[in-house]
């Protein structure tokens, strides 16, 4: 929120000049707090003749994101432009599951307990339309348009679990992970601020908000995973201007 | 140390490759993942390249290559992985080619490991620590090297042999730098299953068996002792030769099914209820099965053929088809054995004017539990079968074998026994422990048979003692007396139950009475939650209800 005031505060500063440059490229680093930090998938299989039932709920907080950009201008203030932004995080899952009893029929078990850390890993092409203000050392971008997502999550495929004689209890033993990959096309909405401290260089900062939906298939599910990716991105870094 | 597995796997599949890899420490991938829908050709054909160049440089192996039988011009090669030259336990890889062109890969191959491949045991050592752990003396054959996955994480360089006694069929990897035991597992582990059967009463269960060569046994591999249940088929002559010792059952005669849901009643219910039972003494008292060293268990169903009944002698009925006992010296190893009752089949029994069928008797928990207590009571206070001894024996067997039925089923559960025997409870046939006098046994010692009928009226007399354990669980007032008894109610029947187990099983003899019983079963109460107690007050009190003193 701090960076959406700033943006806001700038902007009228600047809005008075022309931008001049043709190309501007950046390189930010900073923090990307995702779409949708939890969300749940339920598996299930056939075990002792009736059907286990094992929820894995994953976590993903936010993290560093790295992302570079170029903007060309294509008439007055607006411009045409692609980033690449890059956020990877791992978190533990927590599994809990109801495991059928191998004697008795609906005396389920109750099972619980944490995964090894699952990555997410996001890359974003964000193709933007953008429409520059700029001022002697100050310009700001305003900057939409479609992404398109390339993300890859660690899955929970099957959950082990250990009991022993008589079986009123079973324990979490460990799950099995498999990564799995998806492209999706959302949308991108930003706003870029840059300082020259000369001519063609200068830092910045860039606050975006991408988001896209999608649908993991998973075995042992009816529908797969869905879950929201992209999110808020802020960050900060060098820009270079070309005339 | 860190280990990686990586699960690999793609397949042509609908529209296009579905393909998944995924790196993670420790091992928690060991199945195969295929995430259905996704295609990538590209990682496919990068594996490709990467098996390609593991196998050139000696990090796989190629095990078997064969012609695909089913497609023409598809091939299949199995590789498995080596590290420095060993064999990784459980790395390895399936790749299908079309014309020398892969159109899948499956496999799991481990990353990361650096341990030292130089093991500092000798095989010979390795050995002769396998023959010690397991208590077998193994041949000249060696055990393997491996480089073992460990469930905690990491690798172990590792010898692996498997040693097969009469009591279990292990694998031991014992640590080639350490001479300790890594991991051991059973051999046959993975025989077990659970089918669904249907029992004498039509109600679904499930039925711990074996897997054997396509069929399914009834030799329980999910409890701790050897439970087996043998179906004689009508076969009245092979069942005495094996209740004499003549000759020993083997797996050709237990009760089995192809099929996984099983159909066969008496082969269900006996097989089930035996397990329950075990389950009962152990979870209960923490017993061990009848010797309370977990000695194996045998049930014997169909021991004659229904529609023989008719032809029968009148003793073969009454012992083979209206009937259940328990054995206990028989069998080739003097173990004893089960017997189920075939029931009356196609014939009609009249008792007392009144006439009924009568079910299978391995279909009556409590008959089955009672049977199987006469078990517990030989390997410990071996009450004898006539006279006081054999009724306190029946009755012993009565308050187990309704103690399991309130177990398993407490919301059915009652205090007749074998009321699932027949379809009207008929008085001679089964024994109420709630109102002996309705069922026409007495309730009160001063009215205990003296007829010598029955070897001294055990079965009749027995419900004095089974009466008083339901005096002292549920209250009430006895009819002959008309004393009153301050049960301790059935929140707590756990506490009579533990009562009479003690006082049956640890401190009465073989030829104990009555009275004996009484004093037994009041010095358990005491031992178990104090004079004074209401455990001990309930049990004082039934006791003197049912006029033993």
């Amino acid at each position: 929120m701090r960076y959406v005031l700033f943006l806001l505060l700038a902007f009228p500063a600047a809005a008075h000049a022309q931008w001049t440059d043709h190309v501007r490229v950046s390189v930010n680093v900073g923090i990307q707090q995702p779409a949708s930090t939890t969300f749940d998938a339920t598996t299930t299989k056939t075990v002792n003749l009736e059907t286990a039932r094992f929820t894995t709920t994953y976590d993903t907080p936010k993290g560093q994101m790295f992302d570079g950009g170029v903007l060309v201008r294509i008439a007055r203030g607006f411009g045409v432009g692609a980033a690449f932004s890059s956020f990877t995080k791992s978190s533990a899952g927590s599994v809990t599951g109801a495991v059928p009893h191998p004697f008795f029929f609906n005396t389920p078990r109750a099972i619980g307990g944490s995964t090894m850390p699952l990555e997410r890993s996001e890359t974003a092409v964000h193709v933007q339309l953008a429409y520059v203000v700029a001022s002697k050392h100050v310009d700001v971008a305003i900057a939409g348009g479609p992404t398109f997502f390339n993300v890859s999550q660690d899955l929970v495929t099957d959950v082990s679990y250990t009991e022993a004689y008589p079986y009123d209890t079973a324990s979490f033993g460990s799950a099995t992970i498999s990564k799995a990959s998806v492209s999706r096309t959302g949308f991108n909405v930003g706003a870029d601020v840059g300082w020259k401290f000369s001519k063609n260089v200068g830092v910045g900062g860039l606050i975006r908000y991408s988001k896209a939906s999608i649908n993991f298939p998973l075995a042992g599910t009816a529908s797969g995973v869905t879950s929201e990716i992209g999110g808020l991105q802020a960050g900060g870094g060098i820009r270079f201007y070309f005339k | 140390m860190n280990r990686t597995l990586k699960t690999l796997s793609g397949a042509l599949a609908g529209a296009g490759l579905v393909f998944t890899t995924a790196g993670r420490p420790v091992a928690q991938m060991r199945t195969l993942a295929i995430a259905a829908g996704m295609e990538n050709v590209d990682r496919l054909r990068d594996w490709d390249g990467r098996i390609d160049r593991m196998s050139r440089v000696g990090e796989l192996e190629l095990r078997d290559e064969h012609q695909d039988t089913l497609l023409p011009n598809r091939r299949h090669e199995r590789l498995r992985q080596l590290y420095q030259g060993i064999p990784v336990l459980g790395g390895d890889v399936a790749r299908q080619t079309e014309r020398g062109v892969t159109v899948s890969i499956f496999g799991s191959l481990y990353e990361g490991i650096t341990i030292d491949p130089s093991p500092r045991l000798l095989p010979e050592e390795a050995r002769d620590i396998i023959a010690r752990l397991s208590g077998v003396d193994l041949p000249s054959r060696l055990p393997q090297l491996f480089v073992l996955p460990l469930d905690g994480g990491g690798y172990a360089l590792a010898y692996r042999d498997q040693a097969i006694s009469a009591d279990e069929a292990s694998v031991y990897f014992i640590d080639a730098t350490t001479g300790g035991l890594l991991q051991k597992f059973n051999l046959f582990e993975n025989q077990s299953a659970v089918v669904q059967g249907v029992g004498v009463l039509s109600d679904v269960k499930k039925v711990s068996v074996r897997s054997l060569s396509g069929t399914f046994v009834a030799d329980d591999q999910l409890r701790p002792p050897a439970l087996q249940t043998y179906d004689m088929r009508g076969n009245l002559t092979a069942a005495l030769n094996a209740l004499n010792g003549v000759t020993t059952l083997t797996t050709a005669n237990l009760a089995q099914d192809p099929s996984a849901t099983w159909s066969d009643g008496a082969n269900v219910d006996g097989h089930v209820y035996e397990g329950y039972t075990y389950d009962y003494f152990f979870k209960r008292f923490g017993r061990r099965g009848l010797d309370n060293r977990n000695t194996r268990i045998i049930g014997m169903t169909h021991t004659v053929r229904p529609q023989d009944i008719f032809t029968a002698s009148g003793n073969t009925v009454g012992l083979f088809y209206l009937n259940a006992f328990y054995c206990p010296d028989c069998g080739r190893d003097g173990l004893g054995m089960m017997v189920y009752g075939e029931g009356s089949g196609p014939a009609i029994v009249v008792s007392g004017g009144v006439r009924f069928s009568v079910r299978n008797f391995a279909g009556s928990l409590d008959v089955v539990a009672h049977e199987l207590t006469h078990g517990v009571t030989a390997f410990s206070s071996n009450l004898g079968t006539s006279n006081e001894p054999g009724a306190l024996n029946e009755a012993f067997s009565d308050i187990m074998g309704t103690s399991v039925e309130f177990s398993v089923r407490p919301a059915t559960a009652n205090y007749l026994m074998g009321e699932n025997l027949t379809t009207t409870i008929v008085a001679g046939f089964q024994r109420s422990m709630q109102d002996p006098l309705s069922l026409g046994t007495p309730d009160n010692y001063a009215i205990r048979r003296t007829d010598g009928q029955d070897n001294g009226g055990v079965h009749a007399n027995s419900t004095i003692a089974s009466h008083a354990f339901y005096l002292a669980i549920e209250g009430g007032t006895n009819r002959t007396s008309q004393l009153a008894v301050q049960g301790v109610g059935g929140a707590n029947r756990d506490q009579i139950e533990k009562v009479f187990y003690r006082g049956f099983t640890q401190l009465l003899t073989s030829g104990a009475t009555f009275a004996m019983a009484r004093a037994a079963t009041i010095q358990a109460a005491r031992d178990l939650y104090g004079a004074n107690s209401a455990p001990e007050r309930a049990v004082t009190q039934a006791w003197t209800a049912v006029g033993v003193n």
